[in-house]
């Protein structure tokens, strides 16, 4: 027995070798053999843009960690179930997301999908829109912060993990439509705050 | 009415499609139709103004988010060898994992090796430990009741009919047989097990949980009929292996039958499958010289012999490889 564990050893160290531009497709069935390098370098690719959509659902640090940590866990466990149909990031999201559901549940935190507004996405460009493009860059990042998990979510997906409708519909578990719909609610949060706040002032 | 307000109503606008335009996940065609309809719309301009400012805000406020700390992976990783250990042939600790990584010699595996395998065996304990609380709790009472009945019935039997130890024989072979089989039907599926939802929740194989509650109840059973062979040996002599020979063999064989028939039927199909059987086989034997197929089923009462317990093996290696793709286990 001893002897397969050298050779199991002998065939992760010459993996260590290869190259470091293996593509993410590669690293999960990697990982899927039982590979812990693969592991590790999927998550040095894609540990700052996942801890940053935990970070949306959750202000709290040491649990967005925690929940980083079981996303880890679930990703090692199901990679062999990886089917290819998206892309790594899509299902990479998709794990994190469901680990940090199950955490908000299991200590009774409110969940992203609650009380969503009952407000279609539109063609339609708004009237009267009001130019977020010319206010100050910190005015803008803490409207950002002061909006709800649910929009900040939505917004981090397409607009920082570049998803497409589709991808979001996926992870999220709703229709494409609800998507379109929830992102011009975040985009009319924001509008919305950065009036209440100028108004306020004025 | 200018040119270009009459070009913007003949066009559908398209706010809804900014957020895809700017992350750029739209297909070319589509692509082609938003530039066109910006070109000739000053609102929906304005819209993918506010939809840019908007990636750059959050751009901004994600970037500002600190990177998790270092000791994550390792600790996934340390997670993963928590739950991966004995179920793998060659469990890596994490030092090792770590030390290889920092490029020094790994340990030897000795010890991690002989820890795996005694933490195997504390799993098991502990599983059976479970299972046992969760096995219907009449099979513990009814199982000892039925085997003394047919020790007693068998003794009784022996004594009347003028010392026929054949008879004592199968009347304990029937008995027992019917007993462990009927324990056997009652193992699986939502109606029997309280508990099922849990146990497929967690990361235990519902083909360990179903060795490990066959291998109670059988055992079980087992055990109390060698001690009605004692009994009856002691009582009325004869060797006690002789004694649990006609036995063993028709009691493997129908409790295996029983399981797999309650795992792609039902418990009370189950039961009532392995009362037919039973009952066909201790049918007189004139009956069953005259119908071929009868024949078949009473071949000799089922002595045990290699090839009953291979036929009995095989059913129960069907029923557990089959039972994680039951829709009656999983649903």
């Amino acid at each position: 027995m001893e002897q397969i564990c050298v050779a199991a050893e002998e065939t992760e160290r010459m993996s260590g070798t290869t190259p470091p531009t293996r593509d993410d497709r590669s690293l999960v069935a990697s990982i899927a053999a039982g590979d812990r390098e693969a592991l590790a370098e999927l998550y040095a690719r894609y540990q700052q843009l996942l801890y940053s959509y935990l970070l949306q659902l959750t202000p709290d640090h040491g649990l967005a960690e925690e929940m980083l940590q079981d996303t880890l866990v679930a990703a090692w466990k199901s990679a062999h179930s990886f089917e290819g149909r998206s892309t790594v990031l899509t299902w990479l999201i998709g794990i994190a997301r469901r680990q940090a559901h199950n955490t908000l549940r299991q200590r009774k935190l409110p969940l992203a999908d609650e009380a969503e507004l009952a407000c279609m996405a539109s063609s339609e460009p708004e009237p009267e829109a009001f130019a977020l493009n010319n206010l100050a860059r910190n005015e803008l990042l803490a409207a950002f912060r002061l909006l709800p998990a649910l929009h900040r979510e939505v917004l981090t997906l397409a607009l920082v993990q570049e998803l497409s409708y589709e991808e979001m519909a996926t992870i999220l578990g709703v229709p494409t439509g609800t998507v379109k719909s929830r992102l011009s609610n975040a985009k009319r949060m924001v509008r919305a705050l950065l009036v209440a706040k100028e108004e306020a002032e004025s | 009415m200018t040119s270009q307000n009459i070009q913007l109503h003949d066009q559908q606008h398209i706010a809804d499609l900014l957020p895809a335009y700017v992350n750029g996940t739209l297909d070319p065609v589509t692509v082609t139709r938003v530039r066109e309809h910006l070109l000739a719309c000053e609102a929906c301009r304005g819209e993918l103004a506010t939809w840019e400012t908007l990636r750059d805000a959050t751009r901004a406020a994600i970037a500002t988010a600190p990177p998790p700390s270092t000791n994550v992976l390792n600790q996934a990783l340390a997670a993963i060898d928590r739950e991966s250990v004995g179920a793998r042939a060659c469990p890596a600790q994490l030092s090792d994992v770590i030390a290889h990584q920092g490029g020094a010699s790994p340990r030897p595996y000795r010890s991690a090796w002989q820890w795996a395998v005694s933490y195997v065996f504390v799993r098991l304990w502990l599983l059976c430990k479970s299972q046992a609380l969760i096995i219907h709790k009449s099979i513990w009472i009814v199982t000892p009741l039925v085997v003394m009945f047919g020790t007693v019935l068998s003794l009784i039997a022996v004594e009347s009919s003028g010392a026929h130890l054949q008879i004592a024989e199968s009347i304990l072979s029937l008995v027992t047989a019917l007993s462990s089989a009927s324990g056997a039907a009652f193992l699986f599926g939502e109606e029997n097990d309280p508990g099922l939802e849990i146990t497929l929740s967690t990361p235990t194989s519902i083909r360990l949980v179903m060795l490990c509650r066959l291998a109670l109840v059988m055992g079980y059973n087992i055990a109390l009929a060698a001690i009605a062979s004692l009994v009856i040996a002691i009582v009325h002599g004869g060797g006690v292996w002789e004694i649990m020979q006609t036995w063993l063999g028709p009691l493997l064989l129908l409790s295996s039958i029983t399981l797999m028939l309650s795992i792609v039927i039902g418990s009370w199909f189950a039961l009532l499958a392995g009362i037919l059987l039973e009952s066909l086989r201790a049918l007189p034997g004139f009956f069953a010289q005259h119908t071929p197929l009868l024949q078949i089923i009473n071949a000799a009462s089922w002595p045990t012999s290699p090839t009953i317990v291979f036929l009995a093996v095989l059913l129960i290696v069907f029923a557990v490889f089959y039972a994680p793709r039951q829709p009656r286990l999983l649903n």
